[in-house]
């Protein structure tokens, strides 16, 4: 297989490479013929990458120790399920992951491109695969997932224990699709720039998979997360790690972007801002890649020291520099349709937005960047934690929830301020009454009031949305009102997907308040019999099963817990210990409800029976990971093609219907 | 050379044959050179039906009573301008008929004043025809 596997990557190259030059050359040559040939090459390259891609599957179920990559990532003893999670869980695998899904993707992309960008699509076919280019290139030269070792070993090195998660089936290839993702509406933007069409001609596209993209990270995120909370045995879920900025920055400047977006298509502005964003967002996904691949910042996350690292930071300063240089040429060109006619707008809405998400990416960019900055000028290097990003995220993504309440509520163009007045009074109300009642309950921290008072806010806003529209298709067509509410979604999906979204990201905000402000942790050292009290629960050590595995020693906890003298559940928490790896893997044992988390993690297995156990009560964390299917839902609700548009352009005959002339307008 | 290379070297040749059959293909069917720039494509009719987007959601807007009738006027204005721009082309690049053009142009600048109703109960401007007031919920069947 390492032959066919080699063999299909440099064809997958050669087709790549081709398929760029064709595409710009049969462009500038006026060659039909060619630039047919270069798209076609580009859907063979991805048919090779999928042949390369089948092969190493196929070496990692037979077990074909050959080659160095089958061998340093898997065993006899791993199962064939965890062949998806070896696959990328190194370096050359997951490169080779990230162009087989670009394939894929621009496959997808230029093949459903709408017709009004025919084009300018070989320059973006042009952008694809010169990006497919350079990583199939490193994968060929340097890090080639196909190589050979000098003997056969009997055995290999094993999977990571880290990685024999459920969430590492979707958390990393989920984030490195978002990542490579963002390079289709990129391509899009780049080939309209160079085409010299200026218009609007490549929104929908550009949309479309800006938003992929963004689900694709916000997903890879929230599982992410939902693996450090489950496995690395510390209870938090975000550690500002470098490696978690890098994918997080880019999902900021991406949810700019499909907010930015919707404006140009509705209202042809922000020509210019929409491209700005989209380099911004290419830029730092290309930054993410790179810090994950010799980086010079450790992480838990990062491939760890390989000489990549050069080679994707020249990248990045090619993939930053070039694109920035097309669009001051272009410049001239890029005017907006229209002005913007008032502050109270959703336009300007969305442009605050922008500003926020943008001020809290270049935050975080600073204090990623600050450690080595740091080093070069003072010899010293002075590493950026938590309560940097609190204090200074913190207050922005308030107010970007703030925005959140108010932006779908807010007219195009103009507002009239005493109609706003009217709309934003019933969600308002439900904010400061939240904030009130939580008062009265014994909340006094004030940043934790202001955030739950504005996602009551939020979420009032959303449901008399809802509650407005439903009754209104109601009384006018007497539609019962399940019906009702699901044909109102149904007919402005993006308007109401939308909603679905914002109502996960209210989700994931009581997550990060009830665990950031509310949380309660107790280290102790129990004996089997001993028992220990944390909030409201009694906590009873029973005692700890050793099971010697194939590859691991397996010491399993079990405790009772107890509430108020009652018996609510027996849980079991398990620490393994892997020889081979000198690491060792925890499960916490988690007793999950909406109100909060009670969080058991054996942190040591002592001599004499005793365990050190890391016990923790986070509130309203369940709501965080429930955020994720509901967010996915609601993309695709967004994304879901509507019925194609009759020609006629009169949107309803009932409004339109000819009739007398009025008397008086 | 064991019989699992030999099949993985053929299956690769099989692959580098065929792509390179495909890559080719275009060059054999003959086609012939592009015009200066590539035709251009037909956008009106995706122009209009995203103007006709925007009206729709300015009319759901307006439905809800989170608009006053003069911003609403005042929208659709703006919007039935750069509908009747893209049919004024349409109808100068020879795509159009004249009479259906003109038609349309008639129809959409009629549209809101025949259609908008106040409500008895909270004066909201709504469409006429609708059964209940979206902003307060008054029956707006007609009243003997």
């Amino acid at each position: 297989m390492a032959e066919l596997g080699a063999i299909s990557l440099w064809i997958a190259l050669a087709l790549a490479a081709y398929s760029t030059i064709g595409s710009v050359a049969g462009k500038l040559r006026l060659s039909p013929a060619l630039v047919e040939s270069a798209q076609t090459a580009m859907y063979a390259a991805g048919l090779a990458l999928l042949v390369a891609t089948l092969s190493l599957v196929v070496a990692f179920i037979s077990h074909d120790f050959e080659i160095a990559y089958v061998a340093g990532h898997s065993d006899l003893a791993m199962p064939n399920r965890f062949t998806w999670v070896a696959f990328y869980a190194g370096n050359e695998g997951s490169l080779l992951y990230i162009a087989t899904i670009l394939s894929i993707m621009s496959a997808i992309a230029i093949w459903r491109s709408p017709e009004k960008f025919k084009d300018a699509l070989p320059y973006t076919t042009a952008v694809l695969m010169l990006t497919l280019t350079f990583f199939v290139a490193v994968m060929a030269v340097m890090a080639n997932p196909f190589d050979k070792l000098p003997f056969v070993p009997l055995d290999g090195e094993g999977i990571n224990p880290l990685l024999t998660h459920f969430g590492m089936f979707f958390h990393p290839p989920a984030l490195m699709a978002g990542l490579i993702g963002i390079t289709v509406p990129f391509a899009f933007a780049i080939g309209s720039l160079l085409a010299g069409k200026t218009g609007d001609e490549w929104v929908d596209a550009g949309r479309v998979w800006g938003m992929v993209s963004w689900v694709l990270l916000a997903g890879g995120l929230l599982l992410g997360s939902w693996w450090a909370y489950t496995i690395l045995g510390w209870g938090g879920f975000w550690f500002w790690d470098p490696v978690e900025n890098a994918a997080f920055m880019p999902w900021l400047g991406i949810t700019a972007f499909i907010h930015s977006i919707m404006v140009q298509k509705r209202r042809g502005m922000f020509r210019m801002w929409n491209i700005v964003l989209i380099n911004v967002a290419f830029g730092l996904a290309l930054y993410g890649m790179f810090m994950n691949r010799g980086g010079s910042v450790p992480s838990v996350h990062s491939f760890g020291a390989s000489q990549l690292g050069w080679v994707f930071l020249l990248f990045l300063a090619i993939g930053v520099v070039v694109p920035f240089a097309i669009f001051i040429w272009r410049y001239p060109l890029l005017k907006s349709a229209q002005n913007l006619d008032s502050m109270l707008s959703r336009e300007a809405a969305f442009l605050v937005n922008n500003m926020l998400l943008l001020a809290i990416a270049f935050v975080t960019l600073w204090g990623t960047v600050y450690p080595l900055i740091s080093r070069l000028t003072n010899d010293e290097e002075i590493t950026i934690a938590r309560p940097f990003y609190d204090q200074v995220n913190g207050p922005l993504m308030l107010g970007l929830i703030f925005l959140m309440g108010i932006g779908p509520l807010i007219p195009w163009r103009k507002a009239g301020v005493a109609a706003l007045r009217k709309t934003l009074l019933p969600p308002a109300v439900a904010g400061l009454a939240t904030v009130a009642i939580l008062a009265i309950l014994g909340v006094h921290k004030e940043y934790a009031l202001l955030a739950f008072g504005l996602a009551s806010f939020v979420t009032g806003g959303i449901l008399m949305e809802w509650y407005r529209g439903t009754r209104s298709r109601h009384r006018s067509s007497g539609e019962n009102y399940a019906t009702a509410f699901l044909r109102l979604i149904a007919a402005n999906r993006p308007r109401y997907g939308g909603y679905i979204v914002h109502l996960s990201v209210v989700m994931v905000t009581l997550g990060i308040v009830g665990t950031s402000f509310f949380s309660i942790q107790k280290d102790v050292v129990l004996s089997p019999g001993e028992s220990t009290v944390v909030g409201d629960y009694e906590l009873v050590f029973l005692g700890t099963l050793e099971t010697p595995k194939s590859n691991r020693t397996e010491f399993v906890s079990t405790v009772q817990v107890f509430r108020d003298g009652d018996l609510l559940d027996t849980i079991h928490t398990k620490r393994a210990f892997y020889p081979s790896f000198n690491m060792a893997s925890t499960n916490a044992a988690i007793r999950s409800t909406p109100v909060e988390d009670l969080y058991i993690v054996p942190s040591e297995n002592l001599p004499d029976g005793s365990v050190g156990f890391r016990i923790l009560v986070n509130p309203l964390i369940w709501w965080m990971w429930v955020a994720g299917p509901v967010m996915v839902l609601g993309t695709v609700i967004a994304l879901w093609p509507q019925k194609m548009r009759a020609p006629a352009p009169v949107p309803t005959p009932r409004r339109f219907a000819p009739g007398p002339r009025p008397s008086a307008a | 050379m064991d019989a699992e290379t030999v099949i993985s070297i053929f299956v690769g040749a099989v692959l580098a044959a065929f792509s390179f059959a495909v890559v080719g293909y275009a060059f054999l069917r003959g086609r012939q050179p592009l015009p200066a720039e590539f035709s251009p494509p037909e956008t009106d009719d995706q122009a209009l039906a995203d103007i006709f987007d925007s009206i729709t959601t300015l009319d759901l807007e307006f439905q809800l009573g989170r608009m006053p009738e003069a911003d609403f006027q005042a929208q659709f204005q703006a919007y039935r301008v750069q509908a009747a721009t893209v049919l004024r082309d349409q109808l100068e690049a020879g795509r159009g008929d004249p009479a259906w053009v003109l038609e349309q142009e008639i129809l959409l600048a009629r549209g809101v004043a025949e259609n908008a109703v106040v409500c008895p109960d909270c004066s909201a401007a709504i469409l006429k025809g609708t059964a209940a007031c979206p902003n307060c919920g008054a029956d707006m069947a007609p009243r003997s």
